[in-house]
């Protein structure tokens, strides 16, 4: 795999441009299936930004992608690919829901930190297998972590239906109990869509960006992902870097399930987290891989999933098309791996240009 | 292919260029490599012929045998256009020189007219003297022993046989040879970039396991300064003061336990790269946008600033101009003559002999010779890098 997007920063500029253009051509391909581009696209920014109530929804929705966007930044930043993202989630959520669901006794400060920890600790175990591909056997660990993820999510449903199916249904909708009650999270302002999960996210974000800021840890970690080489020559051991950090990523990715869970779902249900893998890498792309640019791309991300809800509720076209704009910008970050080709840099200085050619226009006509 | 391999023979008798035309490349030696280069350039039916660096691999002999090459080519009609540091070769085949200097013509002038000395100054903007002066070495203590290192690389091809050396307290010790000779490897395997050695490395009396890898070497008092600038020495595309916080992750100056102060390692870093004189425009820019020769200055400004008891220094001064060669050549002395122990290693012939309180000649992963630079001639180490006679001992 010859992948290049592991550290290379993208500019604020390419990541607007690339959001700029994939919107327009959903614009377009709304309008080309007949609806109205202008109503639909209104409604999304409404359902995402309209009212407290929907961007407490916005914020919702970018909780998960906190961890998950923090768990593929952390393994960027290392030089390594995790897309198992989604395997580990799901392997450690439902080992948190396991204990949430047994341990009923045990009161909440004890059961709520018991449960981070198993879900820590099996995502952690889930994203092993990958890093010792890689580096143990020197493989990829891209291919192993990406089959794993079919793995988990087939293996939970399995445990699920035979072990610890809820009570009253009969296999027809795969789902637990619903956790003890102590551990679940109660929304901060009721009514509204946002729980205490948000302040675990961003404090997650937090320690990232204290990881790659101050500590050693996260320049050996830097160094590893920027030049292996130059890394083990400096003394730095850069086996045990990539180790860590896909251990620390698939930990990361399971608290995000685990956190999901104790925070919306109250129980493990078959496919509860659709696709907050691959919403956390783009998220960690659209960001460059850093702490900040990770919460960004969380929030625009997190918008973008209650608009298009939004878009599904209130008007006729499908939820699918926000998934298409989201592929669309997916396409449009990545091209800048292209951009010599296609000459997208130009465009977005040539967009950029007729701004400030128009500013000056106005300006001149004030 | 059969017209081809005729034309080929006929074209290299006709420039002095004999090749066998149906010899696998990679298994030829470097200077017929190359002569297998300029043939395909003459084949194709260039008039003119860039070089950039051509004598870089050479041994003293088969640099003659180039530069006698590119006087038939110029007989026969062809413009050439040599792009070289080495002021000799300048001398001994060009017409007319053009020097540049940081992107800048410094002088146009005909060869004929030039002296070398001119052309020097007009290369750094002063007039220099060539070799650094230096003080004749006080070897003290050993400061790192080398016995019957033994290394195959992946391929299975034996890179060290039984090599063994001294380096003393302050003294340098120079590695001749031509490059692909097992200097590499002898480099990995004291740095502990190679493990799967045999043989026994002592720093300053302490006993190197082979299982130790590059930290504890450093911790050890290793300093290295790698010949890969590129690829080893940094890391382009992090910034220049990440690049220079590298293998100082225990200086108390700007860590605590686990934690790393970026505005006190910046502090530092400034300073010590003032002092040497490195140009850059914020600690903040990639390592990238620095020049080869500044890139290079701020390498051996972090490797000696970690102060070590031993610096290995790998083409300290490849692809560098004049003015940055000298200043790190003075930077190796004062290093010396401070009581450290230096291994240097080039392929820079003249680098080696004016440098080197010592100089160890390495053919074909052994060592073949130790001879005195003060008393023998380039032209004998040459012989001796070419494997043609085995030197004093």
């Amino acid at each position: 795999m010859n992948f290049e997007f592991r550290q290379k920063p993208i500019n604020l500029r390419t990541a607007l441009a690339a959001i700029f253009i994939g919107t327009l051509i959903g614009f377009i391909m709304v309008a080309l299936f007949g609806y109205n581009p202008v109503e639909v696209f209104a409604t999304l920014l409404k359902g995402a930004f309209g009212s407290t109530k929907n961007i407490a929804t916005s914020l919702r929705w970018a909780t998960p992608l906190m961890f998950t966007g923090v768990a593929a930044a952390l393994s960027f930043r290392g030089g390594m690919f995790n897309f198992g993202i989604d395997g580990q989630l799901y392997f450690g959520s439902l080992a948190a829901t396991i204990v949430g669901v047994t341990l009923t006794g045990v009161p909440g400060v004890i059961l709520i930190p018991m449960m981070m920890l198993t879900s820590m600790a099996c995502g952690a175990a889930w994203a092993f297998v990958p890093a010792f591909v890689r580096v143990k056997l020197n493989g990829s660990e891209i291919v192993p972590a990406l089959m794993m993820n079919y793995v988990a999510i087939h293996l939970t449903d399995y445990v699920v239906h035979y072990h610890f199916l809820a009570s009253g249904t009969n296999g027809d909708s795969l789902k637990t109990e619903r956790i003890a009650e102590q551990a679940q999270f109660s929304p901060l302002i009721s009514g509204y869509q946002l729980t205490g999960a948000i302040f675990i996210g961003l404090f997650v974000v937090l320690a990232f960006w204290w990881l790659m800021k101050k500590s050693k840890l996260g320049y050996g970690i830097s160094m590893s992902g920027m030049n292996p080489t130059f890394a083990r020559y400096g003394g730095i051991q850069v086996d045990r870097m990539r180790i860590l950090v896909m251990l620390l990523s698939g930990a990361l990715a399971g608290l995000g399930g685990a956190v999901e869970i104790m925070s919306m779902r109250w129980r493990f249900e078959s496919g509860f987290a659709p696709s907050f893998g691959n919403d956390g890498i783009l998220t960690a792309l659209l960001g460059s891989s850093t702490p900040l640019g990770t919460l960004i791309g969380a929030m625009f991300m997190g918008a973008l999933k209650a608009g298009s809800l939004a878009v599904e509720r209130y008007t006729d076209v499908s939820r699918s098309l926000a998934t298409v704009i989201q592929g669309l910008i997916i396409c449009f970050v990545s091209a800048r791996l292209i951009s010599r080709y296609i000459g997208f840099d130009k465009i977005a200085e040539k967009l950029s240009a007729v701004f400030r050619f128009n500013r000056k226009a106005g300006e001149k006509d004030a | 292919m059969e017209r081809a391999n005729k034309e080929v023979e006929k074209l290299g008798r006709e420039y002095g260029l004999p090749v066998d035309p149906k010899a696998f490349v990679k298994d030829l030696p470097v200077a017929m490599q190359q002569r297998v280069e300029i043939l395909k350039v003459l084949y194709l039916g260039a008039d003119i012929l860039i070089m950039d660096e051509p004598t870089a691999v050479l041994t003293p002999q088969e640099i003659q045998g180039l530069l006698n090459t590119l006087l038939l080519l110029k007989e026969k009609g062809k413009s050439i256009i040599l792009i070289t540091h080495k002021l000799r070769e300048l001398m001994s085949v060009t017409d007319d020189v053009t020097v540049l200097r940081g992107g800048v013509v410094t002088g146009v002038v005909k060869t004929s007219e030039a002296s070398e000395k001119r052309i020097a100054s007009m290369m750094v903007g002063k007039e220099i003297s060539f070799e650094v002066p230096k003080d004749a070495a006080k070897p003290g203590e050993e400061a790192l022993r080398a016995e019957h290192l033994y290394y195959r690389d992946k391929f299975g091809v034996t890179m060290l046989n039984d090599v063994s050396f001294t380096v003393r307290k302050g003294e340098i010790l120079g590695v001749a040879g031509v490059q692909g000779n097992g200097q590499t490897e002898l480099i990995e395997v004291l740095s502990g970039m190679a493990t799967r050695y045999r043989g026994r490395i002592v720093f300053g009396g302490r006993e190197i396991r082979q299982s130790d890898l590059p930290l504890k070497r450093r911790e050890a008092g290793l300093g290295h300064i790698p010949e890969d600038r590129q690829t080893m020495g940094a890391a382009l595309g992090a910034t220049l003061l990440e690049n220079f916080i590298m293998g100082g992750l225990s200086d108390p100056d700007y860590t605590s336990p686990g934690m790393i102060s970026y505005s006190k390692a910046a502090a530092v870093a400034k300073r010590q790269y003032e002092n040497f004189d490195v140009k850059y425009a914020s600690l903040e820019e990639p390592a990238g946008a620095l020049s080869g020769g500044n890139l290079q200055k701020a390498i051996v400004a972090r490797e000696i600033y970690r102060n070590p008891q031993i610096l290995i220094a790998a083409q300290p001064s490849r692809g560098v101009d004049i003015g940055a060669t000298m200043f790190i050549h003075e930077q190796l002395i004062k290093l010396r003559d401070a009581g450290k122990g230096i291994l240097l290693v080039s392929s820079e012939l003249g680098e080696i002999m004016s440098l080197s309180d010592r100089v160890i000649v390495m053919y074909n992963g052994t060592i073949v010779g130790e001879v005195d630079p003060e008393n023998s001639s380039e032209e004998e180490v040459g012989l001796m890098m070419a494997g043609m006679k085995g030197g004093r001992s």
